[in-house]
């Protein structure tokens, strides 16, 4: 099975070398894709790398909208949501993201989004500049280190 | 108590395949004629001719699958003129999840605009009529790839277009291929697949079953791989078929592929013969790299040649092939025609790789052997344990407990407690069994064959992803 | 020889007793009019007698629908994952849910509810949304017999100072949001249990006759399962629905596979054979809300133009009027018409889209369904999946074979693991 931005994950990765020794407790995440992708592998090695540094992951895999989030955000009393799109449909499910979750009195989360999010080439501070608008604290479009993700996480959690 | 028994055998299924035959789309297909017509093709396009006639090397086959019947026309041709001995009729997705009156839009859309619509040929929209004369002049056997849980009507109308392979089964076409479709549904889909294959095989000319072994082609252990293809197996022969192909993926380690082929060509037939189903033939197909290829075309034809002298040191009886532009996408049909042709051309120069396989042992590849075989021993028996009295509830209990677990499934009934890794000689490990009931020795002997490779100070995603992208 | 097997089935107008031989077939049934002077026990005790029947405590088993089954009211966190699973838990045990709300829009419901059952979030400390929507809360705004907390299991301590009546039991989510525990499900039968006694007098049952029984539409959707896995006399070849039309409600009973890609709302993950109940369709106790939306239904005269062999302006005109008694017939032909076409636009509490084409086999069951002819369905079937569809097949369970399978099979998949 081929898994396309999963493989620049990879590449990506191994040039990285940057390593973390936080330990991060009882920090809980809502993990999941957003749109009609049914692709897990790089969920799932999300989930276990977030795992692995501590976080309490709650992965609703494949196939969610964003209402699916905010529901999961609410349940799990989560801190943080990281929604993922590999075939660029981030674009069309995410432009009141924020706000769904001001609506349902979560409006202090933290939101990230990664992946390949917007179909075909645009530049890169464009698409950040958009889901930025779109309330998301961090934005990776097309830059899969998860190390580097970690890392930012471990700072916006810390300064709360 | 559930252990597979003849008794499970689907019994009248009459007035069941009226009710399946009865969508429009199928109409005009009567067993009778199907029969008659199965009869009348030469005995080359069977499986077990094929297989018969194999000489020291694998047979080869290709894959793919175009949207019209004249580029699937032009496909059949160029690679049986490339040396295809199982010529591939890979299905669209639409079909796959039944979805045929879009696959019927999208193919007449295909056919007005001469654009491709559709990843792989719509047989059920096709019908059965005129892709019988797709193969008209082929005098090799057809063989059905797909990914369909609920098969029912495409084994159907592929049987009645003179396909004698059917792939597939009821875990291996839904967990690495649906999220949702239901599991226990996909195994009784399939047993009734199985039962119309068995009814419409005759003692020479049966109607060929095989299971998909890469399942999600992630990182999967071989004892789950081999437990699941020995589970089809049975499946098959509770209804009757009497011809049956266990498969499995490239590993992504010498080592691991010839203790995996030993341990499931050995226990299929042991299985197999403990229940009664001695009758049952039963042959061994070896799939190229199902992970992710190489973007550099030298790379990929390199992997593709190693795998094809693996496949005969592990004496397969079918290898399916990849491409170069594996990386790509959808392969056109040249590339494909190259791509069997340089694994008949491996084959040819590189023989007697199985004799000489044969006559060297290695203490790892024993090693190996051993453990893989006491892991799936055990978690099959533990699956005949369960309660209840028939067998694929059994199966399906099992994926529900978590003692079948496959890596990278996007299936929710799968259970993803199980991690797995790879160690210094690129062979997969068991680092978390999950529920997975191996013994707590043979967990513990997993674990240490890890220890030597691992790294405290990596994190363990790290590893995974380049034990994921090995080949890349 | 075999022992001989009785099922009783106590419904609100009828008790049915069949004797069942050891391959879960029926041998005989009978059926008797609810004797309301008797009282339950009374009755039950003495047709058992009557027929001759030993109290060999394994060999009866007994289901009831005579309460009309129990009416719970959710509150939950959020409607897709906390009142999903109450939703379903409540479904699965035979209970009718009336309405889901959320914690946040607590509006208050003036329906009576047997049950209120409040529930949400994982079970977590430091929970400062799900505390402030509980303190919130105010059950004044609702009518109800009983108050049931089970969310969040750090917060019940508070939830049970807030509100001393309310009992307290495990969070169906515990941990996780997918996790399998029945907490709900175990807890609504028996309050269906305690329920029926209260309402029915049945306590006054013989020990070993009351003490398992269970709800109707529980026995009906575990027979149906059993169709699903071929262990039944009844065929079906593949996608099914199995439609049960009472005096009170129509219950659907579904394999989740029909459910369409569009649709919001889905059953929770692994399972794989759903039911959903209509509480305001029915021939007897539920007329005047069959009435009041069949007459309003845009379809109507379609939908009369095909089940009725004459008169049909007249009735269209009669009907809308609401000068018209329809016959029980047509009234069961009217719950199937609202429930499938409900079914096909996913329009019901928590009701998924489904995909009616996909369908294979429909099966009808219940006392109203005795009356329809299989031809009539599905051209009702017709109106919701014309030639699209796969032609599916329609069998009509005129001897109960259903019920029977259920309260013979000792085998749940809902719930087992």
């Amino acid at each position: 099975m081929n898994d396309w931005g999963f493989n620049q994950v990879a590449l990506v990765l191994r040039k990285c070398s940057l390593m973390h020794n936080d330990i991060i407790k009882d920090y809980r995440i809502v993990l999941g894709v957003i749109g009609d992708d049914i692709h897990v592998v790089g969920n799932r090695i999300i989930q276990l790398a977030l795992e692995e540094s501590g976080f309490h992951v709650f992965n609703l895999r494949t196939r969610n909208r964003p209402e699916h989030f905010c529901q999961a955000a609410l349940e799990t009393n989560a801190d943080v949501v990281m929604v993922s799109s590999l075939n660029g449909e981030g674009e069309y499910w995410c432009s009141d993201f924020r706000q769904q979750f001001i609506n349902i009195g979560l409006g202090d989360i933290i939101l990230y989004v990664g992946g390949n999010i917007v179909v075909g080439n645009r530049p890169q501070d464009e698409v950040v500049t958009l889901f930025k608008q779109y309330g998301f604290d961090r934005v990776y479009h097309q830059k899969p280190d998860i190390s580097a993700i970690i890392t930012d996480l471990c700072k916006d959690l810390k300064n709360g | 108590m559930a252990e597979p028994n003849i008794n499970a055998r689907l019994q009248d299924i009459g007035s069941y395949r009226q009710q399946i035959l009865s969508q429009p789309l199928a109409q005009g297909i009567s067993s009778q004629e199907v029969h008659n017509y199965l009869a009348s093709l030469p005995a080359g396009r069977f499986p077990k001719t094929a297989y018969k006639h194999r000489g020291s090397a694998p047979l080869i086959q290709p894959r793919g699958g175009f949207p019209t019947f004249e580029a699937q026309l032009a496909l059949t041709k160029q690679l049986y003129q490339a040396g295809a001995d199982f010529i591939p009729l890979t299905i669209d997705s639409c079909t796959r999840q039944n979805q045929y009156d879009t696959a019927e839009n999208l193919l007449q859309r295909s056919e007005e605009e001469g654009k491709d619509y559709l990843n792989g040929y719509p047989l059920i929209a096709h019908g059965y009529e005129i892709t019988r004369e797709l193969y008209r002049e082929i005098d090799r056997p057809i063989s059905l790839r797909h990914g369909t849980p609920d098969a029912r009507l495409l084994a159907e109308v592929a049987i009645a277009s003179g396909i004698t392979e059917i792939e597939g089964g009821g875990i291996c076409y839904c967990l690495p291929y649906s999220e949702g479709f239901p599991l226990d549904r996909s195994l009784l889909y399939w047993q009734y697949i199985d039962r119309i294959c068995a009814e419409y095989s005759t003692k020479d000319a049966p109607i060929h079953r095989e299971s998909f072994g890469p399942l999600s082609a992630t990182l999967v252990p071989p004892a789950i791989a081999i437990t699941i293809q020995i589970i089809e197996a049975l499946l098959a022969a509770e209804q009757g078929v009497t011809s049956f192909a266990v498969s499995f993926g490239q590993t992504g380690s010498m080592i691991q592929d010839l203790a995996t082929a030993q341990v499931l060509r050995k226990l299929t037939r042991n299985y197999l013969d403990k229940f009664g189903f001695k009758e049952v033939q039963t042959y061994l197909v070896y799939h190229q790299w199902m992970g992710q290829f190489p973007a550099e075309k030298e790379k990929a034809a390199a992997l593709i040649v190693g795998s094809s002298i693996i496949s005969s040191m592990i004496s397969a009886d079918k290898i399916v092939v990849k491409t170069v532009n594996e990386a790509l996408g959808v392969p056109a049909a040249e590339v494909n025609a190259e791509a069997t042709s340089t694994v008949q051309y491996t084959l040819e120069r590189f023989r007697y790789g199985d004799v000489l396989a044969g006559s060297l042992t290695s203490p790892l590849v024993e090693g190996e052997a051993i453990l893989i075989e006491s892991e799936t021993k055990t978690i099959l028996q533990r699956i005949f344990d369960l309660s209840g009295n028939v067998f694929w509830e059994s199966v399906f209990r099992a994926f529900q407990l978590g003692y079948l677990d496959v890596p990278f499934s996007p299936h929710n009934d799968n259970a993803n407690k199980l991690i797995s890794m790879r160690d210094v000689n690129g062979s997969i490990r068991i680092h978390e069994k999950g529920n997975v009931p191996i013994s707590d020795e043979d967990a513990k002997f997993e674990k240490s064959l890890l220890a030597s490779k691992h790294n405290k100070s990596d994190k363990t995603y790290r590893q995974l992803l380049a034990d994921i992208n090995i080949m890349v | 020889m075999s022992k001989l097997r009785i099922a009783i089935d106590i419904g609100s107008t009828v008790v049915k007793i069949a004797k069942i031989d050891s391959n879960d077939e029926i041998i005989e049934q009978n059926f008797y009019a609810r004797d309301f002077e008797a009282g339950i026990a009374h009755q039950v005790e003495t047709l058992v007698d009557f027929l001759d029947i030993s109290y060999d405590k394994d060999s009866i088993q007994v289901c009831s629908s005579a309460n009309g089954g129990l009416r719970v009211g959710i509150i939950c966190l959020t409607s897709y994952y906390s009142g999903a699973t109450l939703r379903n838990q409540a479904l699965s045990a035979g209970a009718n849910p009336i309405f889901v709300h959320d914690l946040e829009e607590d509006g208050g419901n003036l329906n009576y509810v047997d049950i209120l059952l409040v529930g949400g979030g994982i079970d977590c400390k430091d929970f400062p949304p799900l505390e402030q929507r509980l303190k919130r809360f105010n059950p004044d705004k609702y009518h109800f017999g009983l108050l049931i907390y089970a969310g969040n299991c750090f917060y019940a301590d508070l939830f049970s100072r807030l509100f001393p009546m309310a009992k307290v039991i495990d969070n169906p989510l515990a941990e996780s949001l997918n996790s399998r525990r029945s907490t709900v499900f175990e807890t609504l039968r028996r309050a269906y249990l305690d329920d029926l006694v209260f309402k029915e007098g049945i306590s006054e049952l013989r020990n070993n006759l009351s003490k398992a029984i269970h709800p109707t539409p529980e026995i009906v959707n575990r027979g149906f399962q059993r169709v699903v896995f071929n262990h039944s006399s009844i065929l079906i070849a593949g996608a099914g629905v199995l439609i049960d039309i009472g005096g009170a409600t129509t219950d659907i009973h579904y394999t989740v596979e029909i459910i369409s890609n569009e649709s919001d709302d889905k059953p929770s993950a692994g399972t794989s054979v759903a039911r959903y109940v209509f509480t305001d369709l029915g021939i007897v106790a539920s007329v005047e809300s069959t009435l009041l939306q069949i007459r309003s239904h845009p379809r109507l005269y379609e939908f009369l133009n095909i089940t009725l062999a004459e008169n049909v302006r007249e009735v269209y005109r009669l009907l809308r009027e609401g000068q018209y008694e329809p016959s029980a017939e047509l009234l069961s032909y009217a719950c199937l018409f609202i429930a499938l076409d409900r079914f096909s636009k996913g329009q019901g509490l928590g009701l998924p889209i489904a995909d009616l084409g996909k369908i294979s086999q429909f099966v009808l069951t219940g006392g109203s369904a005795q009356n329809l002819k299989e031809q009539m369905v599905l051209k009702v079937i017709d109106l919701f999946v014309g030639n699209k569809g796969s032609n599916p097949g329609v069998y009509i369970d005129r001897n109960y074979q259903i019920w029977v399978d259920g309260i013979t099979w000792h085998h749940s998949t809902a719930y087992a693991v």
